[in-house]
């Protein structure tokens, strides 16, 4: 192998081309030199896409969802307290302070007061729960750790609680609440049929559809107070009857109404 | 568990998910600094203790936290289950497995469980005898899969018992296990005499240690053992229920045995990891050869894992609980637990007698394989087999068969070997249960002979004796899924070259080059970018004092284990993606997700919702599919690397 060839670009001390401190034979040395340049910052990348999920995993999903779901309606379930929850904001905590400062700040002091006006829908949204309900748990009270029994079973009241089973057993299903399926074929959503008639039956409707109704009514409102305002009164274009000043402005006749 | 970074997030992300915020701060502090008493809990979470002890208590009726309180003082330190909050995600898989294996009844009451955490028996059994008219009274086709009264759920119960599926819970159960055998150690040093023990002292200590360890952990089986005593063990009577593994329905309410009402259970994640196993097993039989094998296989997992109460040995006990011998089933053994729906003629091939050796498919290996040689050639185990080698058959690799072997070890199976010569052809004449067991035999020596080595062929009574080396096969599995990963981000190139340093250790350059048959250039390129990715890695030994470059010998190398724990701190953290994708897709959709779960709208969405909604709605749930079993997915990844 010559030396002389490989100064190249990265002659350093010893000079382009010079004889005696170029760099030493190694084994592995092929005489190229790396490739320096900076790599693509999104290099091509074909996006693997998996496979449509097996009866197995679809079923296995199901399961899961329902088993969340059912914890999601039983008493233990705390609800986020966060107020800021977008999970899309970027957040990096410094330190443990503020991790805690960024939970836990959802309360009265600190409710939006134009969403917070109490409308008749709020009745029928789930009620969050800061504390997990433990007055109907049944408690198996030898195995708990002493300091954390007061508070889930506190000595005074030691009535006998009974066990309830989840009411839940079927999840919120797209294709079946909007009855594209007719009947289901599995046992649970033949239950879940029962469910939705009972509840149906148990719920006076009216009420729904009234508060449905108004709601809708509001925006269709909204609506139509806009197309009116278009026409009667427009307050964007209230001084702006651009013809008289539009030629001494120029084009931007527009914008120079606001210092105008 | 070892808790990285991703996995903790992981862990307290599934928490938040299921079980809401409170919980899921708690759990993050406990992992992040370790065990803790309640004071030290409320300096770093600053949540005042009220809400710190609610929190904790839904941890611990979850079964999610390991809790300590000394014998002298009243305060009790508590430390997260990590293992505990991975499972969480497995509850579905472990769901569908236990209702395909058992059934509906079976899952349905794992699933309470599941819910509760644990639960007293006398307490489940007044649940369930109230539940079962108005939650299902319209359905009556259903009412009898699940459970209605008080017998059947016991029946139910001390079936899975038996299985090991659910276990009894004592106070003691809460703690962790590392911490009792170290306790059992030192009492141990305690107990013995003088300041100065010698090493084999304190080796016996450790095994006297190991043993009381292995009594305290399985005090929850001994309900188990006492069911098996009275109602004969499980395995028999799954075999009197003709193997029948999917139907679930029997009604066996005559024979509800009287379990202690005061027990409390819970489920054991570690036997259903091992059905886990099984399933998975099956579905790559049922892959790489044919669904029909696929189910003789699910027979013989079946049958050799009833006994088997974890997938691995408990790294604690392992000074006292050497590895388990291995089940052997028979042919014969098998066939009884066959399901007879199961046409096995289908799915083998058929060649002329002639065609096949029969000696090397017949071929016994007694003994377990002791590494995983991929050439079974030179380093065969025929050495057990008791009469020494007389000729060779001049057949291209049969050097290591000996003629005689099959014949003179199985004087009283000839008549086998006879008729496995014409089971080809399908003899006729033959009556329809012989026909079947040889045909059923087709399918076992299929299993034994693929390259992955489902089974070993390890005896010859009753026809043929099987057993499955779980170590292996899973090690096997293990390697296959991690060239996958490697082929996958690296190519074939990458994977030829990690395999070539497998095999052969620490490789110079050139000689790595000139076994992979790559050029140099190519090699530098592919080894580098594995380096940086941290697959591989160099080893420097200079010839000399001087350490001149030129003087010194670079070695690669590749780290298996090391590379599995990168890998598996990957997966943690793609899970760990995939769920922060499923919170934002939440986050997204929150304004129908919430009007979904009014009071109001729950259960006539149809009347409610616009279609506009309806369509938001029903791609979003889908999308809540589709990562949900990505999640699933790795997490089949994390079982085969970590757990199985």
């Amino acid at each position: 192998m010559s030396r002389g060839g490989r100064g190249g670009g990265r002659g350093g001390r010893g000079g382009r081309g010079g004889g005696g401190a170029g760099r030493p034979v190694l084994s592995w040395d092929n005489g190229d030199e790396p490739d320096a340049r900076p790599s693509e910052l999104f290099p091509p990348y074909t996006v693997p896409t998996p496979t449509a999920l097996n009866s197995f995993e679809k079923d296995s999903v199901k399961h899961f969802l329902l088993l969340r779901h059912q914890i999601h309606a039983s008493s233990l379930y705390t609800s986020r307290r966060t107020l800021d929850s977008d999970p899309l904001a970027p957040r990096k905590m410094y330190g443990q302070e503020q991790t805690n400062a960024h939970y836990g700040v959802q309360s009265r002091a600190s409710q939006d007061p134009f969403t917070s006006v109490p409308t008749y829908g709020q009745r029928f949204v789930r009620e969050e729960r800061a504390l997990p309900d433990w007055s109907r748990r049944v408690i198996c009270r030898e195995l708990f750790p002493e300091d954390i029994l007061d508070v889930i079973e506190p000595q005074g009241e030691r009535k006998k609680r009974k066990l309830e089973l989840t009411s839940v057993n079927a999840l919120p299903n797209a294709e079946q609440a909007f009855g594209l399926v007719a009947n289901g074929e599995e046992g649970e959503d033949g239950a879940r049929g029962g469910d939705l008639l009972e509840r149906l039956d148990a719920i006076p409707t009216e009420e729904a559809e009234e508060e449905l109704e108004g709601e809708e009514e509001e925006e269709e409102q909204d609506e139509v107070y806009d197309d009116e305002d278009a026409g009667d009164y427009d307050a964007e274009n209230y001084f702006d009857n651009g013809d008289e000043y539009g030629d001494d402005y120029g084009d931007d006749g527009g914008d120079g109404e606001g210092t105008y | 568990m070892l808790v990285t970074k991703h996995a903790a997030e992981l862990c307290a992300l599934l928490v938040n998910d299921l079980y809401g915020e409170l919980p899921s701060r708690i759990l993050i502090a406990l992992l992040t600094k370790g065990r803790s008493t309640i004071l030290q809990l409320v300096q770093q979470t600053s949540l005042n203790p009220r809400h710190l002890r609610n929190g904790l208590g839904v941890l611990f009726h979850q079964n999610l936290l390991y809790a300590r309180t000394e014998p002298g003082s009243k305060t009790t330190t508590y430390e997260a289950n990590p293992d505990a909050c991975y499972n969480l995600i497995r509850s579905g898989k472990i769901l569908e497995v236990l209702e395909q294996r058992f059934g509906a009844a079976e899952r349905d009451l794992v699933q309470t469980l599941m819910l509760l955490g644990h639960a007293r028996i006398q307490d489940l059994g007044q649940a369930f005898s109230t539940r079962a008219p108005q939650a299902n009274g319209e359905t009556n086709g259903t009412q009898s899969m699940l459970i209605g009264s008080e017998s059947r759920l016991r029946s139910v119960l001390a079936r899975l018992l038996q299985a090991e599926i659910v276990e009894a819970v004592r106070a003691d159960t809460f703690r962790n296990p590392a911490e009792v055998l170290d306790e059992y150690k030192q009492e141990m040093a305690k107990a013995s005499p003088g300041d100065r023990i010698s090493n084999k002292d304190k080796l016996a200590n450790d095994e006297k240690a190991a043993e009381r360890y292995i009594a305290f952990r399985d005090n929850g089986k001994a309900i188990k053992r006492q069911l098996d005593q009275t109602r004969g063990s499980y395995a028999k009577r799954r075999k009197l229920q003709n193997g029948h593994s999917t139907n679930g329905d029997h009604i066996d309410d005559d024979d509800a045995p009287h379990l202690n009402p005061n027990i409390i259970v819970r489920v054991n994640y570690e036997k259903c990891l091992v059905e886990l196993r099984n399933h998975r097993l099956v579905a790559f039989a049922s892959d790489s050869i044919g669904e029909t094998t696929a189910s003789v296989y699910r027979t013989v997992l079946d049958l050799t894992t009833a006994h088997m109460s974890r997938c691995r040995i408990d790294p604690l006990a392992a000074m006292k609980e050497p590895e388990p011998a291995p089940i052997t089933v028979t042919t014969l053994d098998i066939f009884d637990h066959l399901d007879e729906a199961i046409d096995v003629s289908r799915g083998i091939g058929k060649v002329s007698g002639d065609k096949i050796d029969t000696f090397r498919i017949e071929k016994v290996k007694m003994e377990v394989p002791q590494s995983d040689d991929e050439s079974e050639i030179e380093s065969d185990d025929d050495g057990p087999v008791p009469n020494g080698r007389s000729n060779t058959r001049p057949r291209g690799n049969t050097d290591q068969h000996n003629d005689e072997d099959p014949f003179s070890e199985s004087d009283n199976d000839t008549r086998t070997n006879g008729e496995r010569s014409s089971r080809v052809t399908f003899d006729d004449s033959s009556t329809s249960r012989t026909r079947r067991i040889e045909q059923m035999r087709q399918h076992l020596l299929l299993l034994k002979d693929s390259k992955h080595r489902f089974i070993r062929h390890c005896g010859t009574q009753g026809r043929g004796q099987w057993t499955v080396d779980f170590r292996l096969l899973m090690a096997r599995f293990r390697d296959a899924e991690m060239d996958a990963v490697i082929e996958q981000s690296f190519g074939r190139h990458g994977l030829r070259l990690t395999r070539i340093l497998r095999e052969r250790g620490k490789l110079d350059e050139k000689m790595l080059y000139s076994s992979a048959l790559m050029k140099k250039g190519d090699v530098q390129g592919k080894m580098l970018a594995m380096q940086m990715a941290g697959l591989v890695d160099i080893q420097e030994v200079p010839r000399d004092t001087n350490r001149l470059a030129n003087r010194t010998l670079f070695f690669w190398h590749f780290d298996g284990d090391k590379t599995q724990a990168q890998l598996l701190d990957d997966v943690y953290k793609a899970m760990l993606r995939c769920m922060q994708t499923l919170q934002v897709e939440r986050h997204k959709e929150r304004n129908i997700l919430s009007f979904v779960e009014r009071k109001d709208v729950q259960g006539k969405e149809e009347e409610v919702m616009t279609a506009e909604h309806y369509n938001k709605y029903n791609s979003h749930l889908e999308v809540q599919d589709r990562l949900l079993g990505q999640v699933m997915r790795l997490d089949d990844m994390v079982s085969v690397l970590r757990d199985f």
